[in-house]
């Protein structure tokens, strides 16, 4: 069974129910409206976006799905990515905040999650101001300002 | 849209990054200041080397650790003295008023998003960080040497500096420090510190109260002395004061003693911090630092956890006489013993708790109370305590979630009644650990309590199998995860091949898991049952290739003993005289092509990570065991050296092994291996996460190629096969 799906700038794209599943927004929708033919619009995600996530959803079509973990632990490892999904996300830091945006939307929490990492990993092992200029991010933090705040959190600093 | 204008979002991307990487984002900007301060302050400071991605050097890792303590522990004073000026005594952290300075300090402002903690008390003790400092600028300004590229006035500034004041902690070398420092990373107050010639009079380890007492006598003569310095327990209450909406607690290492001040810190942490934990976990157990515990604490704790808690562990040292009848203790100038009641405990049911654990090295430090504890954690899940009295049976049937259940010391009636439990009570019970040595048990009765188990085994550590528990076990291959043995005595070749060809969720396949075992004096050489080469390789009769075994996506580990492959090349013994009794080949090229079969069944564990052929059980103390060689040299008489075993070696079929992409550790102690330079290189480069080679440097071959990994991988671990003895 196929559904279409229907992108911001009025895109039909037919895929296979199991893959577009992979999106618990589109599973709950469609469990709502039982058997239906009718489209799917996806307001907020464009052709360009939809067609990666797609390609995402397809490769994981057969993953089991994942069980969100009981940890209260904030911190996760980031260098677990497969290589597949690692070549998946080469590409220009607009389509990837694009990418993570259509992945919280549709809530496919996988992509959502080597998404973030992937954005985790160009932040690590930079300095603010290298940050800052990876992001295009304005410093708006006075000297003062910026001296205070190496020193509070002095014991964090990488020496 | 930037994916950072969306909290939920940000926050998923701060859960991938380290405190070093945290502590760089709050500086970017005022938004993600405010962004990931919260997630820089939830674990403080990092005290693991899982915060430290880079370097590998477990040395470096240490040292920054350390120095993350150095720079906190100044955060802690600060705020301490800030509350002496203000009559503040502690309170609720970022809801205090401004008082008289304006900005409240660095710990009341954030001390509210500290979740989770982790303090021994050598952490805290270390330094006095203002004097040290003043120090240090006195220093400079007099034009004394004490900047990092000039150290004319003390030769290696740090490696005395390392070995002496860091060795109790982190076992540190002195290389590793001056590498570090030679980076630029100078941290002053250790200069100062040695300039000042604090670590020059000799430093002892175990006491942390005796570190403290030496800085404080240095307070008085200096002539920069600052307020007095608070005890350290003094100052962990502080901090703690500081950090109201705290889970997770982890002490360690901690003084424990009679003394008043002790028990009023500890009543302290146990009414004012353990009722709002969730988790506190407290460790006294280091080997360098050996601290008796009054039995006055455990009860202590277990009175005031509260319903929010959850895993409750607790180390302790306590001798079973004093806790099992009232304890009394002289009351310091007076010669009359006081009874000194348990804390009182009501008994409403503490649902949070699923893991608890309160062993003891030596003897149960179990009080009077604990059994009205066992029955109010009413969900637990999980259990470890040092043994099991009968006492307590009744209390643990109510246990019906467990799940998993560590004993460290069995007697035939503890064994029998986990039995009889698994079939009554503990239903969902699938997970058992035994660390003591049991022969002294009845036959049987681990045998029964393997097959009682009708949830299915997942996990078995336990230190031997007889013949009939192997039989039971290999009853419970569907359901196997994790099976460790510390000697594979019962265990034949073929349950070994049972076991790993109809386990399909096996991870971890350990029959040799420790080496050897010392009981009251005796060593207990361990007994491991050897694999048949031909079991290893299962060959199918009818089509001649491998029968596919259930567990080889899955399996992790592999450590036993391959045996029975004829090595022809092998001619002389470990002593270098003529090999008896050897094994002959049944036509010529057999060796290489069981070898060959034994890599391809290896190369379908697609994702092991250890692989492990041979350990060391060498009992190096008994002068039994050494004779002369060949060469009249007294050499260790290695009786149990594999000879009819895999060569290990690219022309035999290594490579193979290649696809192994997850290798982290090959082992392959006292063992006829022919590894060299170019098999270490191959290892290498296929396995990107190696980490760990074992057995090295038998042969010249192997002590080339254990040079060449020294130099160009020094990351990578080498346990070698000689031993200076």
């Amino acid at each position: 069974m196929t559904v279409i799906l229907v992108s911001s700038d009025n895109q039909d794209f037919k895929v296979d129910k199991e893959v577009a599943e992979r999106s618990i927004l589109i599973k709950n929708m469609l469990e709502d409206v039982g058997e239906s033919d009718s489209p799917i619009p996806l307001p907020n995600v464009t052709s360009a976006v939809l067609t990666k996530v797609i390609e995402y959803c397809e490769h994981h079509r057969n993953d089991p799905v994942q069980v969100p973990e009981e940890t209260d632990d904030p911190r996760k490892r980031s260098n677990d990515i497969e290589e597949w999904d690692m070549k998946f996300m080469q590409v220009d830091q607009e389509m990837l905040f694009e990418i993570i945006l259509a992945a919280n939307y549709l809530d496919i929490k996988p992509l959502l999650d080597v998404g973030c990492k992937t954005v985790a990993n160009i932040i690590k092992g930079k300095t603010p101001e290298e940050i800052r200029k990876a992001f295009n991010i304005v410093n708006d933090f006075t000297p003062e300002e910026e001296a205070q705040i190496k020193k509070e959190n002095e014991w964090a600093e990488d020496r | 849209m930037s994916v950072f204008e969306i909290p939920e979002l940000a926050h998923l991307i701060a859960s991938y990054l380290n405190p070093y990487d945290l502590n760089r984002c709050v500086r970017v900007n005022k938004t993600w200041h405010t962004r990931y301060i919260p997630f820089l302050w939830h674990a403080v400071p990092p005290t693991s080397s899982d915060d430290v991605d880079e370097p590998k050097d477990l040395d470096l890792v240490a040292l920054r650790l350390y120095m993350s303590w150095n720079a906190f522990r100044r955060i802690v004073i600060e705020d301490y003295q800030y509350s002496l000026r203000h009559g503040d005594d502690g309170g609720t952290g970022g809801e205090r008023g401004g008082g008289g300075d304006g900005v409240l300090p660095t710990l009341s402002r954030y001390g509210h998003w500290i979740r989770k903690l982790n303090i021994s008390q050598a952490d805290i003790s270390r330094f006095i960080p203002e004097i040290t400092q003043n120090k240090f600028n006195n220093n400079t300004s007099n034009g004394s040497s004490s900047n990092n590229s000039s150290t004319s006035s003390y030769d290696d500034p740090f490696v005395g500096f390392g070995l002496s004041r860091l060795g109790a902690a982190f076992s540190m070398s002195g290389s590793a420090l001056s590498q570090s420092m030679a980076g630029g990373g100078v941290d002053h107050d250790l200069m100062s510190l040695h300039s000042a010639g604090h670590f020059d009079d000799g430093f002892v380890p175990p006491n942390p109260s005796r570190k403290a007492t030496n800085i404080r006598t240095a307070t008085t003569t200096s002539s920069t002395a600052v307020a007095p310095e608070p005890s350290d327990k003094k100052l962990l209450h502080h901090l703690l004061a500081r950090c109201p909406n705290l889970q997770s607690l982890e002490l360690r290492t901690w003084d424990d003693d009679d003394s008043e001040e002790n028990r009023a810190f500890w009543k302290a942490i146990a009414t004012d911090v353990v009722p709002r934990l969730q988790e506190l976990c407290v460790n006294r157990f280091n080997i360098a630092h050996y601290t008796r515990t009054s039995p006055f604490t455990v009860p202590l704790l277990l009175a005031h956890c509260s319903s929010k808690m959850q895993t409750l562990k607790l180390e302790v040292f306590a001798p079973l006489s004093q806790l099992s009848s009232p304890i009394r203790r002289a009351r310091r100038g007076r010669n009359i013993e006081v009874p000194d009641p348990e804390p009182d405990m009501d008994d409403s049911p503490l649902t949070g708790i699923k893991e608890l654990s309160v062993v003891s090295k030596h003897e149960a430090p179990y009080p009077p109370s604990w059994l009205l504890f066992l029955t109010r954690c009413v969900n637990l899940e999980r259990l470890e305590v040092t043994r099991i009295l009968p006492t307590w049976y009744g209390a643990l049937r109510g246990c019906v979630n467990l799940r998993s259940l560590a004993v460290r010391e069995v007697s035939t009636a503890c064994v029998q009644f986990i039995a009889d439990a698994l079939r009554s009570s503990f239903l969902l019970l699938d997970e058992i650990e035994i660390l003591q040595d049991y022969d002294d048990l009845e036959k049987g009765a681990v045998a029964d309590m393997i097959s009682a188990c009708r949830a299915g085994w997942k996990l078995v550590i336990i230190p031997t199998l007889d013949t009939a528990a192997a039989e039971a076990l290999v009853m419970h291959c569907p359901t196997l995860e994790r099976l460790e043995l510390k000697r594979s005595a019962g265990l034949t070749s073929l349950q070994m091949q049972q076991i790993l060809s109809t386990s399909p969720r096996l991870t971890i396949f350990d029959t040799m898991y420790d080496n050897g075992d010392e009981m009251e004096g005796d060593w207990i050489p361990p007994v491991v049952t050897k694999f048949a080469v031909q079991d290893f390789i299962d060959l199918d009769p009818n089509t001649k290739t491998l029968k596919p075994w259930a567990c080889e996506s899955t399996l992790k580990v592999f450590a036993a003993k391959l045996t029975g492959i004829p090595r022809p090349d092998i001619t002389e013994d470990f002593l270098g005289l003529p090999r008896q009794r050897k094994l002959q080949e049944t036509h010529p090229g057999q060796s290489q092509e069981l070898q060959g079969r034994v890599y391809e069944r290896f190369a379908r564990f697609t994702h092991l990570e250890e692989l492990k052929l041979g350990h060391d059980d060498r009992d190096w103390e008994n002068e039994e065991n050494y004779v002369e060689d060949a060469y009249r040299d007294t050499v260790y008489n290695d009786v149990d050296f594999q000879y009819e075993c895999m060569e290990l070696t690219l022309k035999s079929g290594l490579g193979l092994l290649e696809g192994l992409k997850d290798m982290k550790t090959i082992c392959f102690m006292r063992m006829a291996t022919r590894v060299g330079r170019e098999e270490i290189k191959w290892m290498v480069k296929s396995w990107p996460q190696l980490e760990y080679i074992s057995g090295l440097d038998v042969e010249d071959t192997e002590e080339e190629a254990a040079e060449w990994l020294k130099e160009k991988h020094p990351d990578i671990t080498i346990v070698p096969y000689t031993i200076d003895y």
